[in-house]
């Protein structure tokens, strides 16, 4: 059930990231939803005990596919033998 | 009166008796009547509070009694911050105004000992995450330079009210380019400190390991001149590192403004340049032939893993933005903006598994790039801080307003130090931003080549048309 869409976003502007917006009155290209990406949104959602409106549960789906796709940028990454502990102990990060 | 414009020249004004901390302030609050209500700069003035510190701060100078470059000046405060006034809303319908109630961290302490004047505080974004949203009950924040485009955030209100001249510097924070993308986007100066090197206590949470407090003001000198009162461990923190102290101002005014001996690495990445404008670039590469004329040398370089820190980054952030909010979204969905609950609530579509990756991705990206500035001996990176100057609130340019466009997150995922400051104006007319980064705890060289820059350019001089 993969869509894809050309919206014109009217009212408030939309956020990417954490300051970042996606202003009103912008054609955009509107990511895919799939079934699937709907499924796990709501259940994760369900999860942890958020309930937003169905909108919002498709937008978020909308949102799932890039994230989908960035995480799988960040597992293929060369990391090497890398210990992370030390990122969430200390902020000392000379060494 | 003509009011200072920079912390410098203020400061030397107090010594001099040509003004006083009283009529700096009070002519700053005057000017705020009248820009405002446009500008959108404050959520909540301590008038009467400040007035009282700046003639304490005055009588203290009369009797001899000087405390440093930040005696007297008035400094603003982004409302994510506690503060003795109070109180603190985050911007936020959903914020349990008794948080506020701790007062002052220990940043705002050193401050005031440094005889600092509290103005008010700033606006923000929801939580240092939503964005500018007409729907609540705050003040929009809007451009000096022109009031149809965005102040950039979420230290909006810090950018703004620096660069109308409302203040003559302010804290901000900083988590994926706070401090930075409103220093470019309102033609000031802002430094991201090395994380651990200023303590975070008192600052409301967004993502606990990405977070930094900072300076914004018109200069590196006077980013300095902040950084040498807020750096420095605190029990309170214990994210925050104990070291020597370091004279950030005589660091950047030691070798009289030459380079000489300073070699700066260009950052050619693929994803930097391609979201980058055309005269963003070159602005860029003249504040480069600056530097070059100040005895630097430079070099093209390009960071390893900057693709995956970029999404390590803001993957992180939203998962640990959504472990604080998660009762609340739970709770209080709609009380959140919708733009401010949608980002928290993609930190509840990463796994505990992705979140280690994200760290990992985070400690072999600064390992790497720690271990290229070695190799190729460089002193600094460079690279534009945004890829294109303020955006509108409608209508702007699909590139102008991706996230690609913002050069900063890595800064925040790796902890390096990384300094904004003004280097050109776009074809509008709208400041565009040059970023100078350091390695980890040698933010006094991002602010000594800052310094060597606005030595030989008046570009962070320049005047927005709403300006006090």
């Amino acid at each position: 059930m993969a869509h894809r869409r050309l919206a014109l976003l009217v009212g408030p502007p939309r956020l990417l990231f954490g300051g970042t917006i996606l202003p009103t009155d912008t054609v955009v290209d509107v990511p895919s939803v799939t079934a699937e990406n709907l499924t796990i949104v709501q259940a994760l959602l369900d999860a942890s005990g958020l309930q937003p409106p169905p909108e919002e549960v498709e937008r978020l789906a909308e949102l799932y596919g890039p994230i989908r796709r960035q995480l799988a940028m960040i597992h293929a990454a060369d990391v090497g033998n890398v210990d992370p502990s030390n990122v969430f102990r200390s902020g000392d990060i000379r060494s | 009166m003509n009011l200072p414009w920079t912390i410098a020249t203020a400061a030397t004004a107090l010594r001099d008796g040509e003004t006083t901390s009283e009529a700096l302030v009070s002519s700053m609050f005057a000017a705020a009547d009248t820009l405002d209500p446009t500008l959108g700069v404050y959520l909540a003035r301590f008038d009467e509070q400040a007035l009282v510190a700046a003639r304490r701060a005055d009588a203290e100078l009369a009797a001899g009694h000087d405390r440093g470059p930040l005696h007297g000046i008035p400094i603003g405060v982004k409302d994510i911050l506690s503060t003795d006034e109070g109180p603190t809303t985050c911007q936020s319908l959903v914020m349990d105004s008794s948080w506020g109630d701790q007062g002052d961290g220990p940043v705002l302490g050193r401050l005031r000992q440094a005889g600092a004047v509290i103005v008010g505080k700033l606006t923000t974004m929801e939580f240092a995450v939503g964005r500018p949203d007409a729907s609540k009950p705050f003040p929009l924040p809007r451009n000096p330079w022109n009031p149809e485009r965005w102040t950039g955030g979420s230290s909006s209100g810090s950018g703004n009210g620096v660069a109308s001249g409302l203040m003559l510097g302010a804290l901000g924070t900083d988590t994926g380019g706070s401090i930075r993308v409103p220093a470019a986007y309102c033609g000031i100066t802002g430094h991201k400190p090395t994380h651990g090197l200023v303590p975070k206590s008192g600052c409301f949470p967004l993502g606990y390991t990405y977070d930094h407090l900072g300076p914004m003001c018109r200069s590196a000198w006077d980013c300095a001149a902040m950084l040498n009162v807020m750096a420095g461990a605190d029990p309170t923190d214990r994210t925050s590192v104990p070291s020597a102290p370091i004279d950030y101002i005589a660091a950047l005014e030691a070798n009289d403004g030459s380079l000489a001996g300073i070699r700066i690495g260009i950052l050619v990445n693929e994803s930097i340049r391609s979201h980058t404008a055309s005269w963003t670039w070159q602005a860029m590469l003249d504040a480069l032939e600056v530097l070059r004329g100040a005895g630097a040398q430079t070099v093209e370089v390009e960071a390893p893993l900057y693709d995956e820190l970029q999404v390590a980054t803001f993957l992180g952030l939203q998962a640990e933005g959504f472990a604080y909010h998660r009762n609340w979204l739970a709770s209080r969905w709609h009380d959140y903006g919708r733009p401010t609950r949608l980002t928290l609530a993609l930190g509840a579509l990463i796994s505990g598994g992705d979140l280690v990756q994200c760290e990992r991705v985070r400690q072999a990206g600064r390992e790497q790039i720690h271990a290229m500035m070695q190799r190729e001996q460089l002193s600094v990176l460079v690279s534009p801080t945004m890829g294109y100057g303020a955006t509108h609130y409608h209508g702007a340019s699909r590139e102008a307003i991706s996230a690609r466009a913002m050069h900063c997150p890595v800064w925040n995922g790796t902890g390096f130090p990384a300094l904004a400051l003004p280097m050109g104006l776009d074809p509008d007319g709208l400041p565009l931003s040059l970023q100078i980064i350091a390695r980890p705890f040698e933010d006094a060289t991002a602010l000594a080549v800052g310094h060597a820059y606005q030595q030989r350019t008046d570009w962070h001089l320049a005047k927005a048309p709403l300006h006090a």
